[in-house]
């Protein structure tokens, strides 16, 4: 009899727990979180290069934008033009555009995490014989190593026509593979493209 | 089996008392057959002894209710109550768990009948696969296949479809989740089911219009089971991951008195970083942490049901197949090294996924009259997915997910029952709600569902014949908010439809063949309407279509199922013609800031899906036995003629199974040896014309794959395990050869090999 009554007890106190459960469970998730809409925190829209000439002391940029982000409506590329012969200096700006009255600044964290990214700056279609980019050599992460935002553009001649600058910012490259130090993008490199964008190049 | 057609006799003038049972009594524990166990039928004192495989047969009954008192040394002698309006064919199973007092099961007539039995895994061989996914459990079912993520998302495929046309149906509720990608595995704790079936047809009606695929049903052990304290304690641990999984469960009745009966239950699982035969996966490991319970109380009248179940995981995405655009997946095809990952680590870093999922459910059934009962269901579902990508922002210390939806489900369902003589009537009516929020990157909208749908599934048996016929009208509509409408004006749709199935049926000696046919439809799904963006691991731009139809299937399909001497043969051939099959079709090359992808669009063609399933299993000897199975499947884009991708292979295994003496304690101790081969997939898509393509030079394929589909593989297998007083022990060898392979049915089949050798150990025990 008596032994009947502690099981008994014994049941009651599972029961008991297993209400509570119940309880504390439904109650946990009515109040529950129901995300808010808010934007892609990891999406890129557009990409600016800043030209300053430093002998006239004139800026210009030019826009890669894709403010609805990837699929939708096409994005919008400007021609690069340029002078020759002159040294330009450039650097790169990366934005979340999406939401014209709140624009956000990504190059930031690009610069936070330099150790972990760089920009590529490749001459391609013969663009090479007339155009020259070199990383500034002070534009650096804590290893000393090139984050690619800094550099220098240095124009010999004129463009015939189909010349192009093709832009790459890879995550976690390897910073020392062969040429990455020179901003040569070889497959050593490796890592994930973040940015990849082919401007037209017209040198007068 | 000539002959068999050749007997078929007008049903109705069949005399009233030739029916026969026949069949095959188990262990409920570890399904080795009982030899020469005693089958009686008490009402009118026929009986027999089963033959040294547990095969059985007993001529010559009248139509009518009958209890069969089945007994075998070391078992507690059951009862089992039938009905018998035809002959039947069926299993038994036996416990041999001392505890268990003799208790009826009562067996619902039109339902556990032989023939009417969906094909289905039993708790016993469930046992033996415990610890790893929900869906990998099925893939030794025929027809069944997986199409998996990685190592740690899984899902279960059916005659070829999946996702968003297999329905789900876990513990009697439609699992509600977001599981119409790919990488978006059924958030289901494995230890909580009990026992797995594909139904499709008929049987599928009564729970959803939309099934083109087949239900999948896992449900739990009864509540009601047994009134003694019981429980159960399962542990699975692999060499490969170097982890497993632990998990509990008591059950039992609170008091005589008080017919009130509870069960809960609990797991954990732990694994690392995989190994393929060489190297580990980076960021592989995942976290599981489970638990359930359920309240049963009944009496003659009324039983009431509560269940509740949390699943909480956490999955590592493999590192290596988060890719920037297409140059990269370019760069890993053509065989650019991946960083060393020689080194294992149970970390779990970023890109990962965490879900949680929650039921609540509550069922209360009522008996109306010895004829007929009602039931009504409710059901809560909530759902929280949060993905974080490669390198997300973490703001202010909290890591936020880049990608977060929140899906609260309600649904609730009231079916009436009635057993009239050999008609067997269900009509019941469905209502859903469904509401969806999304944080972070916007790849689907936000948006609320409602269905209601009406059903009635109608079995008249007569003589060796049984027809099966029902019917279901649905309405779904569909309010689409942020991004594409507003909370004030919405884009809504509304499709209604009816489908429709029918099924007959004819018993044979020892077997029986059913021919069925269905039309089934669905609504377009959100995510085919609506999503948007690129996705990052399969290097496309996904884009729905918010013109999109509803889709229909015609289905016919034949089954065939035959026992003679100590053989057991399975065989069904189906097609399946899918009119504005809905899919991801390519369709143009797009420019982003990551550079140029391919882009897909929801689109609709006519697809023609058919194939043949085929099982045989035979008792060679006294202790040998040997199995045979095969799954085929074609599927084939009609409008285009063109295939589509991640259509399971052909697949073809074999296994031999040896029953040893018992030794000493160790007893029904069993070695069992498992050869699969996979084929190549040779009606896969062309591949994608990298080059030509991006240079402007080719137009882009109607439909292509970024690889060609793997080489076939062959598998080879090792099990060994006996019994313990109550344990179970068990040990497992998978890929022995530790063979380097690649699934077409993995999507990370660009970046990473399978899984090498892999050693588990189980140890259950019982009471």
């Amino acid at each position: 009899m008596m032994k009947m009554n502690i099981s008994k007890t014994k049941y009651l106190w599972i029961l008991t727990l297993a209400l509570g459960i119940t309880l504390v469970s439904c109650e946990d998730d009515d109040t529950d979180e129901t995300p808010p809409t808010q934007n892609d925190p990891e999406l890129i829209t557009d990409l600016i290069l800043n030209f300053t000439d430093p002998d006239t002391g004139d800026s210009f940029e030019y826009r890669f934008s894709d403010s609805d982000g990837p699929g939708g409506d096409p994005p919008s590329i400007d021609d690069i033009i340029l002078s020759q012969p002159v040294g330009y200096q450039v650097s790169i700006t990366v934005q979340d555009a999406s939401d014209p009255d709140d624009i956000e600044d990504i190059t930031e964290e690009i610069e936070e995490e330099a150790n972990e990214h760089q920009f590529f700056l490749l001459v391609e279609n013969g663009a090479g014989d007339v155009l020259d980019i070199d990383y500034d050599p002070t534009d650096v992460d804590l290893n000393g190593d090139p984050v690619g935002l800094h550099s220098f553009w240095v124009t010999s001649g004129e463009t015939t026509g189909n010349e192009s600058v093709r832009i790459v910012l890879r995550h976690e490259p390897d910073k020392t593979a062969p040429g990455a130090a020179q901003g040569e993008l070889s497959e050593e490199v490796g890592g994930e493209t973040d940015i990849e964008v082919e401007f037209n190049l017209t040198i007068e | 089996m000539l002959c068999a057609f050749a007997c078929i006799k007008p049903s109705l003038g069949q005399s009233p008392c030739d029916l026969s049972i026949s069949g095959r009594v188990m262990d409920s524990e570890t399904g080795e057959p009982l030899s020469f166990a005693g089958v009686f039928i008490v009402e009118n004192k026929l009986g027999v002894q089963a033959d040294s495989a547990g095969f059985f047969r007993i001529k010559s009954i009248c139509p009518g209710s009958y209890t069969l008192r089945i007994t075998h040394i070391g078992c507690l002698p059951e009862k089992f109550e039938i009905r018998l309006d035809s002959s039947l064919n069926r299993d038994f199973f036996l416990s041999h768990d001392d505890h268990v007092l003799e208790e009826f099961v009562v067996v619902d007539e039109g339902k556990e009948n032989y023939a009417l039995a969906p094909i289905g895994i039993k708790p016993a061989e469930l046992e033996l696969v415990k610890g790893n996914q929900l869906a990998d459990q099925t893939a030794n079912l025929p027809g069944v296949n997986t199409l998996k993520t990685g190592t740690n998302i899984s899902k279960p495929v059916f005659r070829g479809l999946h996702s968003n046309r297999l329905i789900i149906l876990n513990n009697g509720i439609r699992q509600e989740g977001q599981y119409w990608g790919s990488e978006h595995a059924p958030e289901i704790d494995s230890y909580v089911v009990n026992e797995m079936s594909f139904v499709e047809g008929v049987d599928a009606l009564e729970h959803a219009s939309d099934a083109l695929g087949g239900v999948l049903i896992a449900s739990p052990p009864d509540i009601f089971k047994s009134d003694k304290l019981n429980g159960s304690f399962f542990s699975s641990f692999s060499s490969n991951g170097r982890g497993g999984s632990v998990s509990g469960s008591i059950a039992g009745r609170v008091s005589e008195k008080l017919p009130l009966y509870f069960r809960f239950q609990g797991s954990l699982k732990k694994l690392g970083w995989i190994k393929t035969s060489d190297s580990f996966l980076r960021n592989t490991g995942t976290e599981e942490v489970n638990y359930s319970y359920a309240l049963g109380w009944k009496n003659d009248v009324f039983d009431v049901e509560v269940f509740y179940s949390r699943f909480n995981q956490e999955i590592g995405i493999y590192r290596y197949s988060h890719l920037g655009n297409l140059t990269d997946l370019l760069e890993v095809l053509s065989g650019r090294e991946q960083p060393d990952t020689l080194g294992f680590s149970y970390e779990i870093e970023r890109p990962f996924q965490d879900i949680d999922h929650e039921l609540f459910k509550t069922r209360l059934g009522i008996k109306l009259d010895s004829e007929s009962s009602l039931s009504f269901t409710y059901a809560r579902q909530f759902n929280a997915r949060r993905e974080y990508d490669i390198h997300g922002r973490n703001r202010d210390e909290e890591i936020i997910p880049e990608l977060y939806y929140v899906l609260t489900t309600h649904s609730g369902q009231a079916v009436w029952k009635s057993t009239k003589g050999n008609n067997n009537l269900r009509v019941g009516a469905s209502a859903l709600f469904r509401v969806n929020n999304f944080r972070g990157r916007g790849f689907m909208p936000n948006y609320r569902n409602q269905n209601i749908g009406f059903f009635a599934v109608n079995v008249n048996a007569f003589g060796l014949w049984k027809l099966k016929y029902g019917a279901r009208f649905d309405r779904y509509s569909a309010d689409v908010f942020e991004p594409v409408g507003s909370e004030d004006a919405p884009e809504s749709f509304v499709f209604g439809n009816v489908a429709a199935a029918v099924a007959a049926q004819r018993e044979i000696e020892n077997g029986d063949w059913t021919l069925s046919l269905s039309t089934l439809w669905r609504p377009p799904a959100i995510n085919e309407q609506f999503s948007q963006g690129l996705h990052h691991g399969v290097s496309a731009i996904e884009q729905g279509n918010p013109d999109l139809e509803r889709e229909r299937s015609w289905t016919a399909s034949y089954t065939f199922r035959k026992v003679f001497n100590r053989n057991t043969f399975l065989g069904s051939a189906y097609v399946n013609y899918i009119n504005g099959f809905i899919f991801p079709k390519p369709t143009d090359i797009e420019l982003t800031i990551r550079g140029a992808f391919p882009r897909f669009d929801y689109s609709q063609n006519d697809a023609l899906y058919w194939g043949l399933d085929l099982m045989y299993t035979s008792q060679l000897a006294e202790a040998f036995s040997a199995n045979l199975k095969t799954s085929l499947v074609w599927a084939s884009n009609l409008s285009n003629g063109t295939y589509f991708i991640n259509i399971p292979a052909h697949r073809f295994s074999g296994s031999l199974r040896y029953q040893l003496e018992d030794a000493g304690v160790f007893k029904t101790p069993f070695v069992e040896l498992n050869i699969e081969y996979t084929m190549r997939q040779y009606r896969a898509p062309v591949v994608f014309p990298y080059e030509a393509v991006l240079e402007g030079e080719a137009v882009l394929p109607e439909s292509f794959d970024f690889a060609p589909a793997p080489d076939g593989y062959f598998l080879t297998g090792l099990r060994a395990g006996c019994r313990v007083k109550r344990f179970s022990i068990s040990l497992q060898a998978e890929n022995l050869f530790n063979t380097t392979y690649r699934n077409y049915m993995n999507r990370f089949r660009y970046y990473a090999d399978e899984p090498g050798i892999n050693l588990t150990a189980r140890i259950n025990y019982k009471f």
